[in-house]
Order: structure tokens, then C-alpha cells, then sequence
């Protein structure tokens, strides 16, 4: 499962500077938060990709290409598909040896849980939190934590830090009751200063480039209402934001529903990963949709069983569809296919950080895929797998040199531990048994230990349990049943330590564990209500808590002695006539 | 002989007589100060001031008070009565009286030591525990045209010949509830303040009480805090206001916290050091905190952990300990759903370490606890040792004095109430007869006694505190209300007042307090009259 290019609302894509990578491991640790019940059944509707029958295979056999020409990828796409879900557009196919037949049944979709909840958005010094019932925003200084008041627009929503060369926390506030967005900068002098930008209408998710100088404010249809979604609704405009002195803004419209947004390693080009396909957007001075490149040459095609992940320097896409054994390859820069069919169903995906290697979890094991694949012989490429775990879905180490491989399709409570590296020829791998199902999986930053959430096992009286597992040693898995289920998670950057949140909202239980991933130590803190996320201030080195509360509520966490401070009411002080 | 027949005489004598002294005798309820009862007279707008100058002696001086008196309230230290009266209202002439503030003081003799004329009627009157404020207000009983009810006028105790000093409490929406005084806090820039604290309905104004408080600093000199919301979506009502002084050990600053109705949150309000361009001495950063359940009381402790508030919560039950620096809680489960808290760490500590020691009580339980406060975070029993009483406890009373420090009054639930010897750890029942008692003692503790009795009954009782002896008294009138007042000799003698109040009469047997015996006493009447004639 991808844990680097999913499209989360108010978070930043793709690390750069020592500031840019704290927001970018904002966005990581946005991404692996993992919510409950009401969570959860947003996130199985919104990722896996519909039922089973929709993601029945097409034929492993059509998955060959056409014969157009690549050119600039802008045009020719579907002109010369053969069939397949994934193929045409002047590509090569490349079919592994010892594929299966087109009737054999594919595994039930894995549940992408990592990415169904966004968490507060932190930046060097404050946590920002929007109220869109008062039209502020909260900054909550994680060394003091004094609260000031920003005003925003009409009902600010969502918040996304800015990734700023200059010694200032920023963020980029989107405000869904007035159609525009507020820049809010806070120099090393402690001015606030606001900015107001037009942006269109519906705007829910914010997505900025590496440096900081390009936003792209979209609307995520994941993140809306499904029953308020009208067929016609294609939420194809957004809106490009150039950062600066004087921030401009261009809408321009891509493909039908985006889901996600990157952009290439120079930020000369922004992708919308949408349902008709990769709409390119020229970055130029005057931003506008240059191509779309297709995904398919079935306009039949379940767009909503597709996984694309994007190559952090924005060279390929790398595309996975539910019940089917192939990957697609799409080079962003002209439009060319490539797809490759591995020996068995293709069940997860996931990307190096450097965008070179392609993990693909097939058969029941890691396979090891070049990006691009070039000419290789599938049944070449590397497999590593854990004996005794048929892992159906994996969670990568940034470096990938850890690799845990789950499933949370069937009760399962093995959970896979190969730890590898370069091309992964060589690899260690065991399965421990976990003694409750899996629900998801997390690998620490460090690659040193992986975290899973769990379901209450059986017999159990617990209401959930998490696991701390080490990579790297053979050590035994730190089992922790828990009162409540596991609802939010956060490493710290340099891997250390990791806060976990709980919570049943029918029993009123709610807490959070700090753990100590050396030492495989958790330390139990209540809380007074509903954690809703969790993150990382690594500047102060404190982990925070936002909580569900009429006035707001935060909890940060001393990494290091697990000291609490709780804030209730962030503006409560605007309430104070002095 | 009635009142109303002496008046038609001295009528007769005079040939005219006011029109007042044809209305029946209506009192307000007696105050009792330290040398002095008190009843007011408010058809013929008179205090009827009673002394004792001697064993068995009673002395009544009349002093003037205003017309339609709607107010008395003795001062916390019983050396002053404040009077409030309405005047003639509304005023049609020009001799018509104005509503009047008149202050009475009755030591070394009764007097009228100050009488200050108000523009406009006012029955509401707090005066500070530390006798330096009173503050004046308006009441839904000062029915006006127009009314601003967040009008009040600061008067200065030890400056009587000022003026009140007039200030409307900034408010957003409200209107003052109820009053309280912090001590005085060691502010953020090194100043010391006190604070009018002011519960309005959805809202707490303080009030910075500068010794120099006048005109030109009422405007300035507010801070207004709204509560915050409530699960129901409305701005929570302030139930309790608590404070405590900067802790310069702990770091800690000035702090109020204040209790909200029906709510499990608690706001806590350290004042904090003002931005540089601030002309007050602190800030408000209200923080809120959860405490797991509906608190029925609220007070800031000394713990082995530093300064917390604690928040009872009988329902769970459990007190939950608030870090005011962090806003942590720390949840401590209790045996008993303890309701009620005081601290007695004056009357029982032992050491210098600082740390508290509570009594709890129970509404609904017949257990009170002491906490020692300094073993809350690291003791298994968190420091709380149980004891069974008779019943479940109304109230806890002081005893006033210094003779019985670790003494403290139970009234429980059923009538009965509760002799507690706080260091024998011992409680010691007072049966009664069933009836709902009132118990009073002497304001200055000197007389070793409280008096137990029941309106309208004709027995009543006092118990020594020493030996805890109760002594059975008997009056031939029904008991209206008892006081134990400090002879005015000089002598050192102190005398039991007990009032008579029936139709139009009034009248008090006088005992002696110290021994009080149903056969030593002395029965005044005609006390209405303005005259003393004793049987």
C-alpha cells in the first residue's frame, strides 16, 4: 500500500529542504493515520476499489499494446487498445512466464486503511487547526503552547502546510463557505500576515510542490459525501496557486474526479490523477492543461479499482488495478504504456522514495519491479516472500529496506518481516504470529520496527491491540491489547518512538500510547475525549493528540519522558474582552 | 400591651402622631455582631440595637436607619451592620428620602458611623471576607423603568468618608449573578492585586480592585471572560469560582478556575503577564479542562506534585487533580462519592512541607474523608483515610475561635448533626428530636458553645465544645433566634440572646452563655416600643 503518493487534503506531496522534509513527513504521518468505525467505512468504499466482480480480471493476455506512437503522450491514447484494462498508447507489453488463466479467481481487494484520515496539519513551531464555525484558524505553538487567532475566510476547512526556504511557518488555509483560500504567514519576528486568494468552488484538498513555490487546490471526491455527488459532478476545475510576494492563481479543468496530485522533480509540470486519466498541467507562467494521458483504452474500465502511484520525480506512473496481474507503466513526460503481467494476481503496490523500484505484492510475495521495467523477464525479477504469510498487501520502509507484508482481506494474523535492500536479491525474511487479525500495517522511517493495528482477536475482551514488531533483530512482538481500537498513528522522524491513538466512542474509552520502539515499551495515557488524528512537532520534539471537543482539543506528548500538556478551546482566549 | 395601643395613647398625649406608628411591628430577620443583636424596625425605620452591658442585662438603642429597609448584613468580622433602605420611592418632593447605604458600628457604643444617600434604590450588598470591600447592586427587586444591571458601586471599607465608587461590570450579555473577592495575588508584573470576581450568566468579569480605584480606572480595569460551550451548544454558566496566588516555587501563576453547570469541564484562568503594551498588570489564558464527570466542588490544593485543582465528581466517584500548568488530570478513584471539600491544613498540619490536608464529606453517604494532600500522586490510598458518620452531611460549620482549632461542625442530612474532632479523627452525633435545627455560634468563638435550636419551638439547647456537653434550655416563647454576643462592660461576660417574635411584640431572654441554665435567665419585652421592661 502506498504510503507516499496518496493525495491528502492540506498536506504537502514530497519532501525538500530540512523544513520541506518535516512537512513532508507531516504528509507521511497524514497518510498513516487510520480512522475507526465511520473511517473505516468511508476508507473501504473510497479505495478498494469496488466489489469483486467489478475488479474481475480481464484476460491476462490482453494485456498487449498497440502500436501508436508515444510522442508527447498529449494524444493517441485509446486509439489502439486491445482489450486489456491497461494497454495501448504506443507501448511495449511484456507477459511473465507462468500466468494463470483468465478464470481464475483473484484474491479479495486488501483494505486500504492508511489513507482515510487526515491529521492536523504541524509545522516547525505550530500546529494549525481550522474552525469553520468561526471563521478562524488556531496556531498552537508546540514549545509554549500559547494559541493565537488567525482570521480566515468563510469557513475555513482545510489546512495545508507550506514548505517555506524562508525562516517562517505558513500555511494555506482553504475556506469552503467563500470559495477562496488564505495564506498565513508567521515570520521569525511573530507577525501574522494573510493573504487572500480566489480559488474555485468545492475546493477541498491542497497539494504543494516539494519547494514550496506551487500549490495545486483540488476537489477530492473521496473526501465528499458520496450521496451528495451528483453523476455530473466531475469536480474538474482546480485551481494552481504560484506561490510569492504576490500569490497568483489560475483555474484550469483536467479529467473526471481527481484523486490525486504530484508533480515532477523540476516543478515544470503538475499530474491530476483523475478517472479519465493523468492530466498534465504546464506549470508554465501561465499554468494550463497541456495533455491527458489515458490510464486505459477501455473507456469500460473500472477507474475506481485503479492504484497510481507516481514516481516522486514525477517520471511514471505506475498503475495497479484490482484482480488483475499486470502493471502499467506511464511515462508522464510523453504519454507511453508499458505494461507488465506478473505471475499472479497483483493484490498491492508501492513505490521507492527515489522512484526507481516498483514493490508489488503478487502471489502472496514482494516482487521487486524496475521502474520502468525496460525489457525485463518478469520471471526474473525479485520475490521475496515470508514462509508461513501470504501477504496480500505491504507497507514500505522509506528506504525500502523493510517491507511488512499483511492481508486484511480474510482474518489473518501472521504478519510477514523481510528486511533487504538494493535490488532485493538478497533478503531476510520470517512471520510471527501477531495472535489477533491485522487490520494495517506500518513501517517506522528508521526501517528499525513496524507497528499493526489490529481486530479484536478472538476470545479476546479487548476492544482492539496493537503489535510492535523489530525488523531487524529476531526479536518477539510486543503484543498490547487494547480497550479501545486503534485509531491514529504517528512515528517520530528519526524513527524512535511513535504515538498511537485509541478510542470507543460507544464505551467512552479513549486514550493514546506512547511507544518506544527500542525498547518495544508502550505507555498508556488517557484521554478525556475522542482522538481524532495524531503527529509529530519534531522541533520539540512532542507529539500531539487533536480530540474531538465543541471547543477544540489538543494533547501534546513529550517523546521523551511522556509528559502531557492539554490545550481545550483554542479560542477561547478570543473570548476574553481585555 | 400592644403596640398599637401605646401609640394611641402617646397619640392622645401629642395631638398628632406619624403615620407609621399606626402600621404593625414588621422586623427583618435579627443580625447578630460581635457585641450586638440587631432588628430592624422597617415600619418606623429604626435599627433596635441590642447589648448586654452585664450578666443578664439587656441594653436597647434605637438608631435611625432609612425608610423601607431591604437590606441588613453584618460585616465578616460582626463589627459592622450595613444597612440598605429604599427611601421614599419614587420621589415626589424634595424632602422625600433618597435610598440610603447607613453603616453601624456598636463598638465601644451603637452609632450611625456613616450614612451615604444613592440616586437610585439598590438591595443587593456583598461585603469582602477581608472587610476591605462591599460591593452595591441592583436586584430584580429594584424595580426601575430602566435599569442597568450591571451597575455597582465599590465601596472602600477603611475609607468610609469616600464615596462608593460607581462601575458598570463589562459583560457581553449578562448580568451579574453573584460576587466574590480573590485575595490578594501576586500579579505577572510584580504587582498585588485584588479581584472582584462577577458570575453573570454566561460570563466572568474581573475586576481589578486598585487601592486608587475611581473614575478614570473602571473602564480599564475589566476583564470580561465568556464561558465556553457547552455540549448543547450555548455558553456554559459559571457555578463556582475558585482562585489561587502565584506559585513562585512551581512557576505558577495567579489562577482562577471556575466551575461550570452541568458540564465535566472546568476553565482555568491564570493571569498571565500582559503584552508590553498593556497598561494592566495580567492576561487571561483560559484553558479548559475535562474532568470526567460533573463536579460538585472545586479548590485549589498544595499536592506532593505541586499546585493542582482538584474537582470532586461524585458520580464516578472519583476527584480528578488539574495541573494548572499543563491541564493534565489526574483521576483518583474514591471510595466514597465524596461531595463536599475543605481544607483544614491549618488546623493539622504537622510539618512544613506545604502540602494540604482536606476534609470531604458526602451528601449521599454517611463517610467523610481526610485527604492528605501529600500523598495524593504517590501513596496507593492517594492519602485518604475514611471515616463513618451517622448520616449523610449537609454542610461542614467552622467553630469560630481559636478554642476548639480542629473541631468542625457536621449538619447531616436527617437534623442530627456531628461533633468532628479532625485530629482524634472522631466524630461525636448530636441527636435532636428530628426537627430541622439551626445552629449558631458566638462570631468571635469565645463563648466554647454552639446553640442549637428550631424556629418556633420553646426548647432549645447548646452544647459545650470541650466537653461536648449539651445542655437542655427552655424558653416560655417560641424561639425566633439566638445569638451569643460579648458583654459591653468590659468584663468579659457573654450573654445568650434569644428572640421572641409574635405578631407585633418582640421580646428576648437573656441567659448567661458561658452556663446557660433555663432558670437563670431574664425575659425583656416591649422590646418594639424602643423600651426595656424585663420579668
Amino acid at each position: 500500500m502506498s504510503n507516499d503518493t496518496h493525495a491528502v487534503s492540506g498536506t504537502p506531496a514530497q519532501p525538500g529542504s530540512a523544513r520541506d522534509r518535516y512537512a513532508a513527513g507531516s504528509l507521511l504521518r497524514a497518510l498513516i493515520t487510520l480512522g475507526a468505525c465511520a473511517g473505516l467505512a468511508l476508507s473501504l468504499g473510497a479505495c478498494s476499489g469496488g466489489d469483486d466482480d467489478s475488479a474481475a480480471p480481464l484476460g491476462g493476455s490482453d494485456f498487449n499494446g498497440g502500436t501508436a506512437a508515444g510522442g508527447s503522450g498529449a494524444t493517441g491514447n485509446g486509439q489502439s487498445a486491445s482489450g486489456g484494462s491497461f494497454s495501448g498508447g504506443g507501448t511495449t507489453s511484456i507477459v511473465g512466464t507462468g500466468g494463470t488463466s483468465a478464470m481464475e479467481t483473484p484474491p479479495p481487494p486488501e483494505k486500504e486503511l492508511e489513507s482515510a484520515f487526515q491529521a492536523p496539519v504541524a509545522t516547525d513551531r505550530f500546529v494549525w487547526t481550522a474552525n469553520p464555525s468561526t471563521d478562524r484558524v488556531a496556531l498552537i505553538a508546540a514549545d509554549d503552547f500559547s494559541v493565537r487567532l488567525a482570521e480566515a475566510g468563510s469557513a475555513p476547512t482545510t489546512v495545508a502546510a507550506l514548505p517555506s526556504a524562508r525562516d517562517e511557518d505558513a500555511a494555506l488555509v482553504l475556506n469552503a463557505g467563500s470559495d477562496d483560500a488564505t495564506i498565513l504567514r508567521v515570520g521569525a519576528d511573530g507577525e501574522l500576515r494573510s493573504t487572500m486568494l480566489k480559488t474555485h468552488s468545492g475546493a477541498n484538498a491542497v497539494t504543494v510542490s516539494p519547494s514550496g513555490a506551487w500549490g495545486i487546490v483540488w476537489s477530492n471526491a473521496a473526501l465528499v459525501d458520496p450521496t451528495l455527488l451528483d453523476p455530473t459532478d466531475g469536480l474538474q476545475d482546480l485551481t494552481v496557486v504560484q506561490f510569492g510576494d504576490e500569490p497568483v492563481t489560475t483555474v484550469v479543468s483536467v479529467g473526471y474526479r481527481p484523486s490525486q496530485v504530484a508533480f515532477d522533480a523540476k516543478e515544470e509540470h503538475a499530474f491530476v490523477v483523475t478517472q479519465s486519466g493523468i492530466s498534465v498541467i504546464d506549470l508554465g507562467d501561465s499554468p494550463a492543461p497541456e495533455s491527458l494521458l489515458r490510464l486505459s483504452d477501455d473507456p469500460a474500465d473500472d477507474a475506481a479499482a485503479r492504484d497510481v502511484n507516481v514516481t516522486p520525480d514525477g517520471h511514471y506512473a505506475v498503475v495497479r488495478v484490482d484482480g488483475q496481474k499486470t502493471l502499467g507503466f506511464v511515462d508522464l513526460t510523453n504519454g507511453e504504456r508499458q505494461t507488465l503481467t506478473l505471475a499472479d494476481f497483483v493484490t498491492d503496490l508501492d513505490l521507492s522514495v527515489d522512484g526507481k523500484q516498483a514493490f508489488a505484492v503478487s502471489g502472496g510475495a514482494l516482487v521487486v519491479v524496475p521502474v520502468p521495467p525496460g525489457s525485463v523477464d518478469p520471471s526474473t525479477l525479485a520475490r521475496a516472500s515470508a514462509p508461513g504469510e501470504t501477504g496480500r498487501s505491504v507497507s514500505l520502509s522509506p528506504d525500502a529496506s523493510l517491507a511488512l507484508l499483511y492481508s486484511n482481506a480474510t482474518t489473518d494474523n501472521y504478519l510477514g518481516i523481510l528486511t533487504g535492500g538494493g535490488d532485493w536479491s538478497e533478503y531476510d525474511a520470517r512471520a510471527v504470529d501477531l495472535k489477533a487479525p491485522v487490520l494495517a500495517v506500518f513501517a517506522s522511517p528508521d526501517a528499525q520496527h513496524g507497528i499493526a493495528f489490529q481486530a479484536t482477536a478472538k476470545g479476546s475482551s479487548k476492544g482492539g491491540a496493537f503489535s510492535i514488531v523489530s525488523a531487524q533483530t529476531d526479536r518477539a512482538p510486543k503484543i498490547v491489547g487494547t480497550d479501545a481500537a486503534p485509531n491514529a498513528l504517528a512515528f517520530a522522524p528519526d524513527g524512535q518512538s511513535a504515538i498511537i491513538t485509541t478510542r470507543d466512542l460507544t464505551k467512552q474509552r479513549y486514550g493514546t500510547y506512547l511507544v518506544h520502539l527500542a525498547s518495544l515499551e508502550q505507555t498508556f495515557i488517557p484521554l478525556s475525549s475522542p482522538p481524532l488524528a495524531a503527529g509529530m512537532v519534531p522541533s520539540v520534539n512532542r507529539a500531539f493528540v487533536a480530540q474531538a471537543h465543541p471547543e477544540g482539543r489538543i494533547t501534546f506528548v513529550n517523546l521523551d519522558d511522556g509528559s502531557q500538556h492539554t490545550l481545550t478551546g483554542f479560542e477561547l482566549g478570543a473570548k476574553v474582552t481585555q | 400591651m400592644n403596640k398599637h395601643w401605646l401609640c394611641s395613647l402617646l397619640l392622645l398625649g401629642c395631638g398628632s402622631r406619624p403615620e407609621a406608628w399606626d402600621a404593625p411591628f414588621t422586623p427583618t430577620a435579627p443580625v447578630g455582631l460581635d457585641n450586638a443583636v440587631v432588628v430592624m424596625d422597617t415600619t418606623l425605620a429604626r435599627a433596635l440595637v441590642l447589648t448586654s452591658p452585664g450578666a443578664l442585662e439587656l441594653r436597647e438603642d434605637v438608631l435611625p436607619v432609612g425608610q423601607h429597609v431591604v437590606k441588613a448584613q453584618a460585616s465578616p468580622d460582626g463589627k459592622r451592620l450595613f444597612v440598605l433602605s429604599r427611601g421614599v420611592w419614587p420621589r415626589r418632593n424634595a424632602s422625600d428620602e433618597h435610598p440610603r447605604l447607613t453603616v453601624i458600628e456598636t463598638d465601644p457604643a451603637p452609632r450611625v458611623v456613616k450614612t451615604y444617600e444613592l440616586d437610585d434604590p439598590l438591595s443587593g450588598l456583598v461585603v469582602d471576607s477581608e472587610n476591605e470591600w462591599a460591593v452595591l447592586y441592583v436586584t430584580s427587586e429594584d424595580s426601575r423603568t430602566v435599569t442597568n444591571p450591571n451597575e455597582i458601586f465599590l465601596l472602600h471599607l477603611s475609607e468610609l468618608d469616600r464615596d462608593p465608587i460607581p462601575v458598570t461590570v463589562q459583560s457581553l450579555a449578562g448580568s451579574p449573578q453573584s460576587f466574590s473577592f480573590t485575595s490578594t495575588l501576586d500579579m505577572p508584573n510584580g504587582e498585588a492585586r485584588r479581584l472582584l470576581v462577577v458570575e453573570m450568566q454566561s460570563e466572568v468579569t474581573l475586576v481589578d480592585l486598585l487601592p486608587s480605584l475611581g473614575n478614570v480606572e473602571r473602564t480599564t480595569s475589566q476583564v470580561t471572560i465568556q464561558m465556553s460551550l457547552n455540549q448543547q451548544g450555548q455558553n456554559a454558566t459559571p457555578a463556582e469560582v475558585v482562585f489561587h496566588d502565584a506559585d513562585a516555587a512551581s512557576g505558577l501563576d495567579p489562577q482562577l478556575a471556575v466551575r461550570l453547570q452541568g458540564d465535566t469541564n472546568v476553565m482555568l484562568l491564570p493571569l498571565v503577564a500582559p503584552s508590553s503594551s498593556s497598561t494592566r498588570p495580567f492576561s487571561v489564558v483560559p484553558n479548559l479542562v475535562d474532568v470526567g464527570g460533573q463536579a460538585s466542588t472545586i479548590r485549589f490544593v498544595n499536592t506532593d506534585d505541586g499546585v493542582r485543582l482538584a474537582a470532586l465528581v461524585p458520580s464516578k466517584p472519583s476527584a480528578g487533580l488539574v495541573d494548572p500548568n499543563t491541564g493534565n488530570v489526574t483521576s483518583i478513584t474514591l471510595a466514597k462519592p465524596f461531595s463536599g471539600i475543605a481544607l483544614v491544613t491549618a488546623e493539622l498540619a504537622t510539618d512544613a512541607s506545604g502540602t494540604d490536608i482536606a476534609l470531604l464529606w458526602s451528601n449521599t453517604t454517611p463517610t467523610i474523608g481526610l485527604w492528605d494532600l501529600g500523598k495524593a500522586t504517590t501513596a496507593a490510598t492517594h492519602g485518604i483515610d475514611t471515616l463513618q458518620v451517622g448520616a449523610s452531611v449537609r454542610d461542614v460549620l467552622n467553630v469560630p475561635g481559636d478554642a476548639f482549632p480542629t473541631s468542625k461542625i457536621l449538619e447531616g442530612q436527617s437534623g442530627d448533626f456531628y461533633v468532628l474532632d479532625l485530629k482524634a479523627r472522631r466524630s461525636s452525633p448530636m441527636v435532636t428530636n428530628g426537627r430541622t435545627y439551626q445552629l449558631t455560634f458566638a462570631p468571635d468563638g469565645q463563648s466554647r458553645r454552639l446553640w442549637a435550636f428550631a424556629p418556633s419551638e420553646e426548647d432549645f439547647s447548646s452544647v459545650e465544645l470541650g466537653t461536648l456537653n449539651p445542655t437542655e434550655l427552655h424558653a416560655d416563647s417560641p424561639v425566633w433566634n439566638v445569638f451569643d454576643i460579648a458583654q459591653s462592660g468590659g468584663a468579659g461576660g457573654r450573654t445568650a440572646v434569644v428572640l421572641h417574635h409574635s405578631g407585633g411584640a418582640l421580646g428576648a431572654t437573656v441567659l448567661d452563655a458561658v452556663a446557660p441554665d433555663s432558670a437563670n435567665t431574664r425575659f425583656y419585652s416591649g422590646l418594639a416600643y424602643g423600651g426595656l421592661s424585663h420579668e
